[in-house]
């Protein structure tokens, strides 16, 4: 007969073993293959991408700043930046490093595989959006460019990733939105989300926080130094300055279609009525499909008819049948508020 | 060739100019013209005064007071119907089908002069154990599933859902869990298949997964019987009928509980990424169509459900017959497995003989019993019990099976741990053939098939081990 306590003791440190090695995201063994993954092509890409992005925003890549970056050793980067020279992909002049045309081309490369993948999560998973970035980074390094023409296919060919930055096509051509930042933006004027920059991290979570997503309407009440205070979707929002500048918006397109001031179906009170504006960009893949099946298109009557015991789904009357909505998906249907009038038209 | 170019880079100009909700906007316009047609071209009956009765039932059925005391009513009145009502019929089909047919059959052979061994095989293996799945199942399953068809069919079970949402999506499920929960109640295999109603992909594997820890019909016997026997023995007689009651109910409760346990694991890990819609249409109630349920859902659930069972369940009879009367050594097979599983058994408070029960019969809960009876008799010599080796059989009297688990060793600890183990093991095969035939894939199916039986064998083994430190 085994001792019961040194059983039992056995057994927890046995799952405490299988736990710290498999625990999501943290495990040692994910992250030992991670360390693996990570060999010198991913390095060099990465590093590619960073020059790529700093030479956009209009700045210089310097080793110096590389290292901020990136967070890896001097001298691994130094070896690494080495051999990009001799293979011609970039140059150097002093601490001043710039792509030449074919390390262009690759980052170019690097960034349509990033941006294709972050929008095949939005539509064809159900992976957190907090998540996207991250998994397309390494997704990024793995597809061949066959299967990145394939995903890009099977997509419908997108313009844009569901953060609003422009992907490029198979040739390398992208278009960037005129926009600025919030801050920027002249007050009461409509304009709408075009880009929500997802790092670094805590700035990002602040902004999903307040629910507020690419394509929503905006118009800017107040702007100082302190607080950028705006009204999206019909909800009033404030931000301090710095987390509003990871915000862009641009006015309202020429092509685009005015919508009238909206609100969430979440906020129609039980028994009110209203009519449906329109599916908010969040709402994607299947969860779009599937409203839009049940007849959650402009210009149909809802009303609020039921509410569960727990306050949460309630029930929406639409087209004569009763359709229950859980909160976070009646807050991304739209309806026109009541004594409403129309901008623009 | 030149001007297809053109064309195409023209084209591609474009798309940079029309935006990203382009597509968006195209279906929208698709869906906004089509909806307007159809209300052109479609009649609607004058339905206000039938609506406004729909929405009088809802207000009561779903409000804050009423809501949770009405689900639970019904649940309870369901549950109590199917139990009371299948005592009756239960007692007449095991009278007839083992009271009855099994002797005659047995005459019969003799009269035929059949080898002893054929004999064995077939009638003491191969009908024995089918008549048992039939005497014990079918009766339960032909109240529980039309009840439950016509609550479906009346149109409140969504509204069940709608009440329970809130809870089950917590757990990062669906609220229609609860529907197909509470049809595992009656059997996990009609669970698993009732989850066709869940619509999203990742949910409705949870709920296939998790479908196992319902405490099905096949289950609730052994509960009921062993609850009797060692936890209601504890208390004064006066108080034993609640107890042992007590006991299942928690038994059950505890079914629910890992329910949303696993439910939350799978949603948060392996299934975090998976695609997931909610929507619940909240149908208008109609009156059931009595006749016409109750012959669909005979048929549909009872009747299918049912030949799967006794299609594994006849192999399994033939092989508990085999293993009892094949020996090697000095020994039958299944001497020599008990012995084996001993040390295992042990460790997680049970023993050989429940181990063999339960794989031998991975084909029907049903037969557990009987097999743990017949398999303690053979090993522990109790002589004068039972029909002969591999004959399973069950006492008229509890007192009798209480006799024989005692001296087969059995403590509180073994009795407290089969109820647990009996809540969470393997689907039986049955569920498991169902569950391959709902998900089409094997990986889910070795999960849901395996995932029960390893958090079985943690909880049953913590238990012994504590029961151990603290009780001697």
């Amino acid at each position: 007969m085994i001792n019961p306590v040194l059983a039992l003791s056995l057994f927890f440190v046995v799952l405490l073993v299988v736990f710290l090695l498999f625990r999501p995201e943290k495990g040692f063994y994910w992250k030992f293959a991670g360390m693996l993954a990570s060999n010198e092509k991913t390095l060099m890409e990465d590093v590619l991408k960073q020059i790529y992005h700093m030479e956009h925003a209009g700045n210089t890549g310097s080793l110096l700043s590389l290292k901020g970056t990136l967070d890896i050793s001097e001298e691994k980067l130094v070896k690494v930046i080495a051999g990009m020279e001799s293979k011609g992909l970039i140059r150097t002049d002093g601490t001043k490093i710039s792509l030449r045309q074919e390390g262009n081309d690759y980052a170019i490369k690097i960034i349509r595989a990033h941006r294709l993948w972050e929008k095949y999560l939005a539509d064809k998973t159900g992976v957190d959006k907090r998540e996207w970035h991250h998994l397309a980074e390494r997704a990024e390094h793995k597809l061949t460019k066959e299967q990145v023409d394939d995903l890009a296919l099977s997509l419908g060919d997108p313009r844009y990733d569901p953060h609003g930055d422009p992907i490029p096509t198979s040739k390398g051509d992208m278009q960037y939105i005129q926009h600025v930042s919030l801050p920027l933006f002249p007050v009461d004027k409509q304009g709408y989300i075009v880009h929500i920059e997802d790092e670094p991290e805590s700035i990002y979570e602040q902004i999903i926080a307040k629910n507020l997503q690419v394509g929503a309407q905006i118009k800017v009440i107040e702007a100082n130094e302190r607080r950028i205070r705006f009204s999206s979707e019909g909800e009033e929002v404030v931000l301090t300055p710095i987390v509003a500048n990871n915000i862009s918006v641009a006015e309202q397109r020429r092509s685009g279609v005015f919508r009238k001031n909206t609100r969430k179906l979440s906020g129609l009170k039980l028994g009110e009525k209203s009519k449906i504006a329109g599916l908010s960009r969040e709402c994607r893949g299947a969860n779009r499909r599937r409203l839009l099946d049940l007849g959650f298109v402009p210009g149909t009557e809802v009303e609020t008819c039921l509410s569960s015991p727990l306050g949460n789904p309630r029930a929406y009357l639409i087209k004569g049948a009763s359709i229950a909505l859980r909160k976070e998906q009646a807050d991304l249907v739209l309806i026109e508020m009541n004594n409403d009038i129309a901008y623009g038209n | 060739m030149e001007k297809s170019n053109e064309i195409m880079s023209l084209v591609s100009e474009l798309q940079w100019e029309v935006g990203e909700d382009f597509h968006d906007k195209l279906v929208e316009g698709i869906y906004s013209d089509a909806s307007r047609i159809a209300q052109k071209a479609v009649l609607k009956e004058d339905g206000k005064k039938h609506f406004n009765i729909d929405a009088a039932i809802d207000k009561v059925v779903t409000s804050r007071v009423f809501g949770f005391p009405i689900m639970l009513l019904l649940l309870a009145t369901v549950l109590w119907v199917t139990i009371t009502g299948a005592n009756y019929p239960s007692a007449m089909l095991n009278n007839l089908l083992i009271g009855m047919g099994y002797p005659f059959l047995k005459e019969m052979a003799v009269t035929i002069s059949l080898p002893w061994w054929l004999t064995g095989f077939l009638v003491d293996g191969i009908y024995l154990a089918m008549a048992w799945v039939i005497a014990v199942m079918l009766p339960p399953m032909a109240i529980f599933f039309p009840l439950f068809t016509l609550l479906e069919d009346f149109g409140y079970l969504p509204r069940v859902a709608f009440n329970l949402d809130r809870i089950f999506s917590k757990a990062g499920a669906h609220g229609k869990q609860a529907l197909t929960m509470t049809m595992g109640f009656g059997c996990n295999a009609a669970g698993v298949v009732a989850t066709r109603i869940i619509d999203s992909p990742r949910e409705r594997l949870i709920a296939i997964i998790t479908n196992n820890f319902a405490l099905c019909n096949g289950r609730w016997p052994t509960q009921i019987l062993i609850g009797t026997i060692f936890i209601g023995a504890l208390v004064p007689p006066y108080l034993s009928g609640l107890v042992s009651a007590a006991s299942v109910v928690g038994i059950a409760l505890l079914g629910i509980l890992f329910t949303f346990i696993i439910s939350w694991m799978l949603s948060n890990t392996v299934l975090k990424g998976a695609v997931s819609t909610f929507t619940l249409e909240l149908p208008p109630y109609r009156p059931p169509r009595f006749w016409k349920t109750v012959y669909t859902s005979l048929i549909d659930r009872t009747f299918i459900v049912l030949w799967r069972a006794i299609i594994f369940a006849a192999p399994a009879g033939a092989v508990i017959w085999l293993v009892s009367n094949i020996y090697i050594g000095d020994n039958s097979i299944a001497a020599n497995l008990i012995q084996f599983f001993d040390g295992f058994g042990f460790l997680i408070g049970l023993n050989g003989v429940i181990l063999l029960a339960y794989i031998l019969a991975i084909p029907a809960n049903e037969i557990v019993i009987p097999t743990i009876l017949m398999l303690t008799a053979m090993v522990y010599g109790g002589t004068g019990v039972g029909a002969g080796e591999g004959v399973m059989f069950e006492f008229d009297s509890q007192m009798a099976t209480a006799d024989l688990l005692h001296a087969g060793g059995w403590t509180l600890l073994t009795g407290l741990n089969l109820m647990i183990f009996s809540l969470l093991h393997n689907p039986c095969s049955t569920t498991i053939y169902t569950i391959y035939k709902e998900t089409k894939s094997a990986k889910w199916t070795t999960v849901a098939s395996l995932l029960p039986l390893v958090v079985g064998i943690m909880v049953t083994f913590i238990i012994a081990q504590v029961w151990r430190i603290f009780m001697g």
